[in-house]
C-alpha cells in the first residue's frame, strides 16, 4: 500500500512540474500564439541555476566551479529569473520576425544549451553533472512525509501559474496578446507594440519554466544534461495540444494525462517479450496521438472559453444593461 | 589553436555537399506546399535504412541499394503527404497545424525505425574506405563519389529547374505560390512532384551520409537544424541558396573545428542563422521574404 | 474653405527597382468623404500604407492637421488620429464582437503586463471606460445582437462593420477604408455607405476611401483624387472626375488593356 503510494505522489509530483511547463507554453502558444519548440532550455536554466546557487562550494574534485549556498528560496527565484533572461536573449533576435523563424531558432538555443551543460564543466559539471543539490525542508518535515509535502509544494506551484494564467487571460494585456495571435497586422494597425506585447509573453512563459525546471532540480537532487533533451519539450507540446491549448486548466489536464499515462506503460516491460522496444513503441504512440489530436480534435480536451460581455461587466460590477 | 589545414576544407565539401542535397528537397517542400516539415530529416534517416536493408539485409551490391533507396523513400513520404497531410490541407488548416503535424510524424518515423532496428550504429558493406593522400588532404574513395555524386544531382536538378515545364512551374510556385496558382499552375501535380524530388533527393542524402558516417534513427533529426540553417541562410523556397547555403555551412562547421570544440559544430550553424535572421531574414540572394 | 486635414505633397515611393508612387498629391477636406481611385496597379493601397505608417516614402511629405507625419511609424500616426482598414476586414477571428472592440481602445493604461499582474481593481478606471464606449459603438452599429459571437461565425457584412467600429474605438479623426465593398453583396454595400455617411454627418469624422466600385465612390464622395502610375492625374467633385478627358482615358486604356 505504502509502496502504491509512493508511486502515486511520485507520478503526480512530476505530472505537477509538467504542468506547470505546459501553462507555460500555454502563455506562449496558446495565449500569443508563439511557437516556441525550445520550452526545455528554460526548464534547464531554472534547474541549474537554482542548484548553483544553492550547493555548497565545491571541492577540488569536482568539475564545477561555482556553489554559492544560498538558501533554497533564493535559488529558486534565482531558477525563475535566469530563465527570463534567457527569454529575453533569445526573444531579441527572433520575436520580430515570423513564427516560423523563432520555432527553428527555438530548437536550435535548447541544443546548444545542452552541448554547453554537456561540454563546460567548470559551469555545469558536464557530463557528469550536478550532485546534492538540497531539498527544501528536509530536516524539518518528517522523513515518510517528505514525498508528500514536497507534492504538495509543487501543486502549491501549480494552483499559483495556474491562477496567475487566468488572470492575464481575463485582463487587458490578455486581450492584445489574443488580438496579436490572431493577426498581428491588424493588432499593428491599432497601434499596439506588439513586439513589447509579445516579448513579455515570452518571459513570463519561459519564468513558469524556469520554476519548473527549479522545482525540479531540488526533487531529483541531481542534474545531468541527458535530463533535458527535446523530448521534455515535445512531452510538453502534447500535453497542451491534447488538453486544451488556450485553456489553462487544458494545460494541467493534459500534463496528467501525458504523465500518467508515460509512468503506467514505464513499467509493462517483459509482457509478450517485447521489453526492449516499449520505449520507443510508448514515444511514437505519443507522435501518434498528436497527429491524431491536430486532425480530430486540435482544441484540444478543454477548449479555449470566450470571455461573455456579462463576464466582463461581472467583473467590474459594472451595471451592463 | 591549430594552423589552418586545407583537411577542414575538404571534409567541409564532403558533408557540405550532403547537407545541400537535403537542403535543396526542404526548401523547395516549404516553398510549394508553404509549412515547414519538421519530419524532414525523417526521410534522410529512411533513405540511409532502406539502403542498409537493400545492401545488408538482401545482399545487394551497395549501388544498387542506394538506387532503390530511393523510390522506397518517395514511395513513403507520398503516402505519408496522402494519408496525413493531404486531409488537413483540404481541412484548410494553416502550415502551424501542419507543422505540429510533421513534429508528431517525425517521432513516430524515427521510433519506428528505432524500435525495428534499435539505436545501434550501422554500416553499409562497401569497400573503398581505405583514404589516400592527395596534397596533403586525406581522403577516401567514398568520399569522392560522395561529392560527385553530389554535384551531378546538383546539376540535375539545375537542368530540371529551369529546363522543364515542371522545373519551372515549382520554382515559380515556390518563391510566389499565390501567382504561380493564378497563373493556372497544377497545384496537386506540383505537390506529388515536389513530394518526389525533394524526398528524393532527401534520400540520397541519408545514403550518403550514412556512407560518410554511421547510420543510426537519429541521424536526419540530429541534422534537421542544420538543415534549416543552410534553406534560411540561402532564402526559402530557393534551391540554389539551399545548395550554397549547405556547401557554405558544411565549410562552415568543419573548418570551425580549428578554432573551438568540435562538439559545437551545430553551434557554428545556429549563430550562422541567427546572425543572418537578425541581419537579412531573406537569405544571402535576397529576394522576398 | 475648410482647413485640408490631409495634405500628402509630391509622394514618392520606390520598391527595389520599381517606382510604385511617383509624385503623388492629394488633399482631404476635414469632414469630407474622399475617394482614391485609379486603374490597377496605379499606387493607390502602396499610399495608403505610406500614409498610415506601414511603409516610409522615400521622399514627399505627409501633413495631418497641421503635423508633419511622414514617415512616422504606426502607433504614432494612430495616435496622431489616423486609422484604417483592411480590404478583407481583418476582424480577430477568435475574439468576440465585444472583445474586437474592447481591444480598439487606445490610451488603456491597464493594458499593460504589470497592471494585469497587479490585478483587475488597479485598472477598473479605465477598463469600465473602454467597456461603456464599447457599449455605446455597439448600440450605434447595431452589433448588440452579435458582440458575445466570434468574429469568424459572423456574415461578411457585420465582420465588415465590425471592422469599422473597431477603428472607432481609436477615435480617429481620418479613417482611411482600404476597398471597404471589395467582395460585399449589394445590400450590405448599401448598409456600410449608410453607416460611412451616418458616421460622418452624426460624429464628425472624415473618411478617406480607396474604391473601384465606381458607382459607389461618385455617390458617396465629396471629392476625388485619381491616381495613375504613381501619380494624381486629376481631381475634384464627382462630376467633375466623371468628365475629366485624362480620366476616362486612364480607364479606357486600362478597359482595353
Amino acid at each position: 500500500m505504502l509502496e502504491q503510494l509512493s508511486f502515486v505522489t511520485s507520478v503526480l509530483t512530476v505530472a505537477g512540474i509538467y504542468a506547470i511547463l505546459a501553462l507555460g507554453l500555454n502563455v506562449h502558444w496558446g495565449e500569443t500564439g508563439l511557437l516556441n519548440f525550445g520550452h526545455v532550455a528554460f526548464f534547464a536554466v531554472g534547474a541549474y541555476t537554482t542548484a548553483l546557487l544553492t550547493i555548497a562550494a565545491p571541492t577540488a574534485t569536482q568539475a564545477y566551479s561555482f556553489g554559492f549556498g544560498l538558501p533554497i528560496p533564493v535559488g529558486i527565484l534565482g531558477g525563475i529569473l535566469a530563465a527570463g533572461v534567457v527569454a529575453v536573449l533569445l526573444g531579441v533576435p527572433t520575436l520580430q520576425l515570423s513564427e516560423e523563424y523563432l520555432a527553428i531558432v527555438s530548437i536550435g538555443l535548447a541544443e546548444i544549451l545542452r552541448y554547453g551543460m554537456m561540454n563546460e564543466n567548470w559551469l555545469t559539471g558536464g557530463v557528469a553533472g550536478i550532485y546534492g543539490v538540497g531539498r527544501p525542508l528536509r530536516g524539518i518535515v518528517p522523513g515518510e512525509l517528505y514525498d508528500l509535502f514536497y507534492l504538495g509544494l509543487v501543486l502549491a506551484a501549480v494552483a499559483l501559474c495556474w491562477a496567475y494564467s487566468r488572470r492575464l487571460k481575463r485582463s487587458p494585456f490578455g486581450r492584445v496578446l489574443r488580438s496579436i495571435r490572431d493577426d498581428e497586422e491588424a493588432a499593428v494597425a491599432l497601434g499596439k507594440n506588439t513586439f513589447q506585447y509579445r516579448m513579455q509573453a515570452f518571459v513570463v512563459g519561459a519564468m513558469m519554466a524556469g520554476l519548473a525546471g527549479a522545482l525540479w532540480a531540488h526533487y531529483a537532487t541531481a542534474l545531468t544534461p541527458t535530463a533535458f533533451g527535446a523530448s521534455i519539450t515535445f512531452l510538453t507540446w502534447v500535453a497542451l495540444i491534447v488538453g486544451g491549448s488556450g485553456n489553462a486548466g487544458g494545460a494541467i489536464l493534459g500534463a496528467g494525462l501525458i504523465i500518467s499515462f508515460r509512468e503506467a506503460t514505464r513499467y509493462l516491460p517483459d509482457l509478450y517479450g517485447l521489453g526492449d522496444i516499449i520505449p520507443t513503441l510508448r514515444l511514437m504512440l505519443v507522435g501518434v496521438l498528436v497527429v491524431v489530436a491536430i486532425r480530430y480534435r486540435p482544441e484540444g480536451l478543454l477548449p479555449e472559453r470566450n470571455i461573455s460581455y456579462a463576464e466582463y461587466c461581472r467583473r467590474l460590477d459594472y451595471g451592463g444593461d | 589553436m591549430v594552423s589552418f589545414d586545407p583537411q577542414f576544407l575538404v571534409n567541409g565539401v564532403i558533408v557540405g555537399s550532403t547537407i545541400a542535397l537535403a537542403a535543396i528537397g526542404l526548401t523547395l517542400i516549404f516553398g510549394v506546399l508553404d509549412f515547414i516539415n519538421f519530419a524532414h530529416g525523417e526521410y534522410l534517416t529512411l533513405g540511409a535504412y532502406a539502403a542498409f536493408v537493400a545492401n545488408v539485409t538482401l545482399g545487394l551490391p551497395f549501388v544498387v541499394a542506394a538506387v532503390l533507396a530511393i523510390p522506397v523513400t518517395v514511395a513513403i513520404a507520398l503516402a505519408l503527404d496522402r494519408v496525413v497531410f493531404y486531409p488537413l490541407r483540404r481541412q484548410g488548416v494553416g502550415g502551424l497545424a501542419l507543422l505540429i503535424t510533421s513534429v508528431g510524424l517525425s517521432m513516430i518515423l524515427r521510433n519506428g525505425i528505432e524500435t525495428v532496428w534499435t539505436s545501434d550504429n550501422l554500416r553499409y558493406s562497401i569497400s573503398g574506405a581505405e583514404s589516400v593522400s592527395v596534397l596533403g588532404v586525406r581522403i577516401t574513395a567514398v568520399q569522392v563519389a560522395i561529392v560527385v555524386v553530389s554535384l551531378v544531382l546538383m546539376v540535375a536538378i539545375h537542368l530540371l529547374l529551369t529546363r522543364t515545364v515542371l522545373g519551372i512551374s515549382m520554382r515559380a510556385t515556390a518563391s510566389n505560390r499565390s501567382l504561380a496558382l493564378s497563373s493556372g499552375v497544377n497545384a496537386e501535380g506540383i505537390v506529388t512532384w515536389t513530394w518526389v524530388i525533394g524526398a528524393g533527393l532527401t534520400a540520397i542524402a541519408g545514403v550518403l551520409i550514412g556512407l560518410n558516417t554511421v547510420i543510426r534513427p537519429s541521424m536526419g533529426f540530429g541534422l534537421l537544424l542544420v538543415m534549416f540553417a543552410a534553406v534560411i541562410l540561402g532564402g526559402i523556397g530557393d534551391p540554389y541558396g539551399a545548395m550554397l547555403g549547405g556547401l557554405a555551412i558544411g565549410i562552415a562547421q568543419e573548418v570551425s573545428v580549428a578554432f573551438i570544440s568540435s562538439a559545437y559544430k551545430p553551434a557554428v550553424a545556429f549563430t550562422i542563422m541567427v546572425v543572418l535572421l537578425l541581419w537579412k531574414p531573406e537569405g544571402l540572394r535576397g529576394g522576398e521574404a | 474653405m475648410t482647413d485640408a486635414l490631409l495634405e500628402v505633397t509630391d509622394l514618392h515611393k520606390y520598391f527595389g527597382g520599381i517606382t510604385a508612387v511617383d509624385g503623388f498629391d492629394m488633399t482631404v477636406e476635414e469632414n469630407s468623404i474622399t475617394g482614391l481611385i485609379g486603374p490597377n496597379g496605379a499606387g493607390k493601397t502602396t499610399v495608403f500604407r505610406t500614409i498610415s505608417g506601414f511603409h516610409d516614402p522615400d521622399d514627399g511629405e505627409v501633413v495631418f492637421d497641421g503635423e508633419d507625419i511622414t514617415g512616422a511609424p504606426i502607433h504614432e500616426v494612430v495616435d496622431a488620429g489616423i486609422t484604417r482598414t483592411f480590404q478583407e476586414a481583418r476582424t480577430f477571428p477568435s475574439m468576440t464582437v465585444f472583445e474586437n472592440l474592447l481591444v480598439g481602445r487606445t490610451g488603456h493604461r491597464g493594458e499593460t503586463l504589470t497592471a494585469a499582474t497587479a490585478g483587475s481593481r488597479t485598472y477598473s478606471e479605465d477598463e469600465r471606460a473602454a467597456i461603456e464606449h464599447a457599449d455605446q459603438l455597439l448600440e450605434y452599429m447595431g452589433l448588440e445582437d452579435s458582440r458575445d459571437q466570434r468574429a469568424d461565425e459572423l456574415a461578411v457584412g457585420e465582420r465588415k462593420l465590425l471592422e469599422i467600429a473597431r477603428a472607432l474605438m481609436t477615435e480617429p479623426e481620418l479613417i482611411l477604408l482600404d476597398e471597404p465593398m471589395a467582395g460585399l453583396p449589394a445590400d450590405v454595400t448599401e448598409d456600410v455607405v449608410e453607416y460611412i455617411e451616418r458616421i460622418r454627418e452624426e460624429r464628425d469624422q472624415t473618411f478617406l476611401i480607396v474604391e473601384h466600385d465606381m458607382d459607389t465612390i461618385m455617390a458617396l464622395c465629396d471629392s476625388i483624387t485619381v491616381m495613375e502610375a504613381g501619380r494624381t492625374i486629376a481631381s475634384g467633385t464627382p462630376r467633375e472626375i466623371r468628365n475629366d478627358e485624362t480620366v476616362v482615358e486612364a480607364y479606357l486604356g486600362e478597359e482595353s488593356a
